[in-house]
């Protein structure tokens, strides 16, 4: 289990050892051939910001190696915004008084089609967490509905025990994305005051009951913004080599999802950056201010980094971020990317009005996508798995 | 396996210095002379100076470790800690209590205190010191208030009672060590001891500094046996019994192989020299030594079913369930057979040994090992006994990279050279036979591997670069975050 690992890195100690390395320990990082945690360290602290070319060039050198010049494509299909939690910063979160909503098997195959027609051949199912509702049996009975249109299904749902998992592999899940939020246990409780979601420990221990189950990928992540991105980012990484050596057959992917618009939310509060880092570049947060920010920069940074830490990782990038930076990051280390998303039940067909998890920021269509992708002479990739080899 | 790269407690690990008055050197040369030998963690402790001396000094000791990349502590005046932006403050037991020092420098500082007993140290842990410097071992000249000594014994205690409440804080051990104290201080769990004297009453501080580094390092463990050498021999091929013991002495080995088939293993219960039979072939007789341990082999079965059984006879007649399991059909080049060890490995996990696989370089077939539970995998470097290195070392950097249990690369390490090689990818200890005993000189050879060894982990820790890196002259790939 993850958690004994965990518990021997104790969050100031780590916190202090990235901010304390020099650029000496950043120049032993690049000139490695293999890199370890430390060397990982360095390259997401605030001696690595001057080397961020050098770092392009060796993660951009990497992919290029392991992945070619392809770049996934995924879209969400949000199922439900039903939600028992309370997340400070999410749109879904049980006290924030909106209408809520449940697809069932006919809208979702009216929402199956519409995304077909855009040319996926993946989809990413994703709701809140309301397990009376949307619960194993409704997954089963959803992948059932998906199944047949589909070459690649993943889901982004609440946190399941390892029985359920076995159960939904068996109805066609390829993957599972799962995502910390943050590795600040006390931080984490102010965020997850209410629901199943304020259990740490159980939420930690998911990627190991998806291990067990066998699943084929698994995504990780934090949410950046509630806490120092830098060693929450440790914590990622620490728990993506614990989980590479555990379950060595599954494949890892993982996200940097940055805190965006919702509706809802905690008020604002002043922002109280580690080392006084620039406002929150974009204005208009209605809900939770993040408590850090991370410049594009630094995101670039940190993706780059995961790259040197790791050859195999997929890197994704989700349509929160803005076109520029995306059009400009699919050649730094991302391999997979979304495009045309909406993050509401029934976005694309059903009720396009209903309210969205977060923004979107890359308001671009699929096609358009595709063509940015292929005029830097990347090729988007719509199908890559097939149904026999589940 | 991979080194782990942060212990509980960071920062506060290994040797920590603290400068000390009435010394051949000024303060200011004691912190210089440390720097220079590599130490990480200085203490200025000067009792005797006012506060403007001390403010002075401490402004310029900083000035020293910010230099070399070295860790400041000041001893009890937090007020100059705190002006000087050193790294942390280290309270004695009559200064301030480690809750004001903390109001005082907040989260950015270490805080340490003494203690000399588990109260003290529940009342710093409490108050969420840092760390904790914990003494004396014994009587020592430094400190006029003395408190009474703790010993091995007491330190024995602590350190389990501190387990028993989990609190899980590093300690440094402190109070007139000696070289020879540090292995007994470091089975108790510390990770720091603190010296003076010691070091600046040495004629050679590197020298000093080395050969406490070498005591206080972790070493290896596997299956919960430390290992303060990681170089592993065997027992074949020597010209005689007595010229393999001088060798294996000269090696500094802990760990040797011994061939089932060379012991009379019918003999149940006997004495060592009655099971090898006596005569010309007293092998074992010449392995008894404390810090040796056998690990007998399987050399000469062909199948998991022999193997297991093999195993059986020689857990009984050796009273060691350590096995170097080797199954290798192919009378001719000695090849493995993975099929069959992986049946055997799973069987006698089963039945309660101690496993260590002899394999090919196969990274998936070390991590079905592990699966079912070896303590160590031993790929091989190049065909058993063809002296010709490491043939298989891009296979052993994926296998040193994603294994859990130690990696201890066995077979074809011709030259002390390629053992150092294995050590400095990473490995975690080589096997090494045929060329000590083949060589001319098997003595001279095995202190050369020794040596090799040695050198090959030190640089591994040392964090080897491996190339140097191109400057890049423009940002073409980044020059867009300008923009943004």
């Amino acid at each position: 289990m993850f958690l004994k690992t965990f518990q021997q890195h104790e969050w100031t100690a780590i916190r202090r050892s990235i901010y304390n390395k020099t650029a000496a320990d950043v120049e032993r990082a690049l000139a490695r051939s293999h890199r370890d945690l430390e060397d990982f360290k360095a390259l997401i602290s605030p001696a690595a910001a001057p080397y961020l070319e050098t770092m392009a060039q060796i993660s951009h050198q990497l992919t290029l190696k392991r992945f070619g010049r392809a770049i996934q494509m995924y879209i969400p299909l949000y199922l439900s915004n039903e939600c028992q939690n309370i997340c400070t910063y999410c749109g879904f979160s049980y006290d924030n008084k909106i209408r809520r909503k449940t697809l069932n098997a006919g809208e979702l195959l009216r929402e199956v089609a519409a995304i077909r027609d855009m040319g996926y051949g993946h989809v990413l199912l994703v709701s809140g967490e309301a397990s009376q509702t949307v619960g194993t049996d409704y997954f089963i009975k959803a992948l059932q509905v998906v199944r047949p249109h589909f070459a690649n299904i993943s889901m982004e749902v609440q946190p399941l025990e390892q029985a359920d998992y076995e159960q939904l592999i068996q109805e066609g899940l390829y993957s599972v994305l799962v995502y910390q939020e943050t590795y600040h246990q006390e931080d984490y409780k102010l965020h997850h005051p209410k629901g199943k979601k304020s259990n740490f420990n159980h939420r930690l221990d998911t990627p190991d009951r998806l291990g067990r189950a066998g699943i084929h990928k698994m995504g990780l992540g934090v949410l950046i913004g509630l806490e120092d991105w830098r060693t929450d980012s440790f914590y990622t990484a620490l728990h993506l080599q614990y989980l590479e050596r555990t379950y060595w057959k599954t494949k890892y992917s993982i996200s940097f999802p940055r805190l965006r618009p919702h509706t809802g939310g905690v008020t604002p509060q002043a922002a109280s950056p580690d080392g006084g880092q620039a406002a929150v570049p974009e204005g208009e947060w209605t809900g939770l201010n993040p408590k850090v920010t991370m410049t594009d920069r630094e995101l670039i940074q940190l993706i780059c980094a995961y790259r040197l830490l790791d050859e195999e990782v997929e890197l994704s990038l989700s349509t929160r971020e803005s076109p520029v930076f995306r059009d400009h990051a699919i050649k730094l280390g991302i391999t997979s990317i979304s495009a045309g998303s909406r993050t509401n039940p029934g976005g694309y067909v059903v009720d396009p009005g209903s309210l969205e998890q977060f923004e979107i920021h890359d308001e671009r269509s699929p096609r358009a996508i595709a063509e940015m992708i292929k005029r830097q002479g990347y090729d988007p990739v719509w199908k890559d798995w097939d149904a026999v080899l589940q | 396996m991979a080194s782990v790269t942060e212990r509980p407690g960071g920062p506060i690990k290994g040797l920590y210095f603290i400068t000390m008055d009435e010394a051949p050197l000024t303060h200011l040369q004691q912190v210089e002379a440390a720097c220079r030998t590599g130490i990480q963690l200085i203490q200025l402790r000067m009792k005797l100076a006012d506060d403007a001396v001390f403010r002075e000094t401490a402004r310029a000791a900083k000035e020293v470790c910010d230099e070399w990349g070295v860790r400041l502590i000041i001893n009890d005046r937090v007020e100059v800690a705190r002006e000087v932006g050193a790294y942390g403050v280290h309270l004695g037991k009559q200064d301030m209590s480690v809750a004001e020092a903390r109001v005082i420098l907040g989260e950015d500082f270490i805080i340490g205190g003494t203690a000399n007993t588990i109260e003290d140290i529940r009342l710093h842990y409490a108050q969420s010191a840092d760390y904790i410097g914990l003494g004396p071992y014994r009587w020592t000249s430094t400190k006029k208030n003395l408190s009474p000594i703790l010993g091995l014994e007491g330190y024995q205690q602590i350190m389990k009672q501190m387990q028993a409440e989990h609190m899980d804080i590093p300690v440094t051990a402190i109070g007139g060590i000696g070289l020879d104290d540090i292995r007994g201080l470091r089975q108790t769990g510390l990770q720091s001891i603190a010296f003076s004297g010691l070091l600046v009453h040495s004629k050679n501080w590197p020298d000093m500094v080395s050969r406490l580094e070498t005591e206080l390092s972790e070493g290896l463990v596997i299956a919960g046996r430390h290992f303060h050498s990681r170089l592993f021999t065997g027992t074949g091929k020597f010209g005689s019994p007595a010229v393999m013991e001088q060798a294996l002495l000269a090696s500094g080995s802990e760990l040797v192989t011994v061939a089932l088939k060379r012991v009379d293993m019918r003999k149940k219960g006997s004495s060592l020299e009655e099971l090898s039979g006596g005569g010309k072939d007293d092998i074992l007789s010449h392995l008894d030594h404390p810090h040796i341990h056998l690990l007998p082999n399987t050399s000469g079965v062909r199948t998991a079913k022999e193997a297991v059984f093999a195993a059986e006879l020689a857990r009984e007649a050796l009273g060691t369930s350590w096995l170097k399991l080797e199954i290798h059909p192919d009378p001719r080049w000695l090849m493995p057979d993975p099929v069959e060890t992986l049946l055997a490995a799973e069987e006698l996990v089963k039945k309660g040994f101690v496993v260590l696989p002899y394999i090919h370089a196969d990274p998936v077939l070390c991590r079905r090992l592990e699966e079912v539970g070896v303590a160590a995998v031993m790929p091989l470097g190049s065909p058993i006994g063809s002296n010709k290195g490491l043939r298989t070392s891009d296979f052993l950097e994926i296998i040193i990279a994603q294994s859990k249990v130690p990696v201890v690369v066995d077979a074809g390490i011709g030259a002390p050279s390629d053992a150092a090689r294995a050590l400095e990818l990473g490995a975690d200890a080589v096997l090494v036979n045929t060329a000590i005993a083949a060589s001319a000189q098997p003595v001279q050879m095995a202190r050369a591997f020794r040596l090799a060894v040695e050198s090959g982990r030190m640089a591994y820790e040392a964090r080897l670069a491996q190339a140097s890196v191109t400057a890049v002259a423009s940002s073409p790939l980044t020059a867009f975050l300008d923009h943004l």
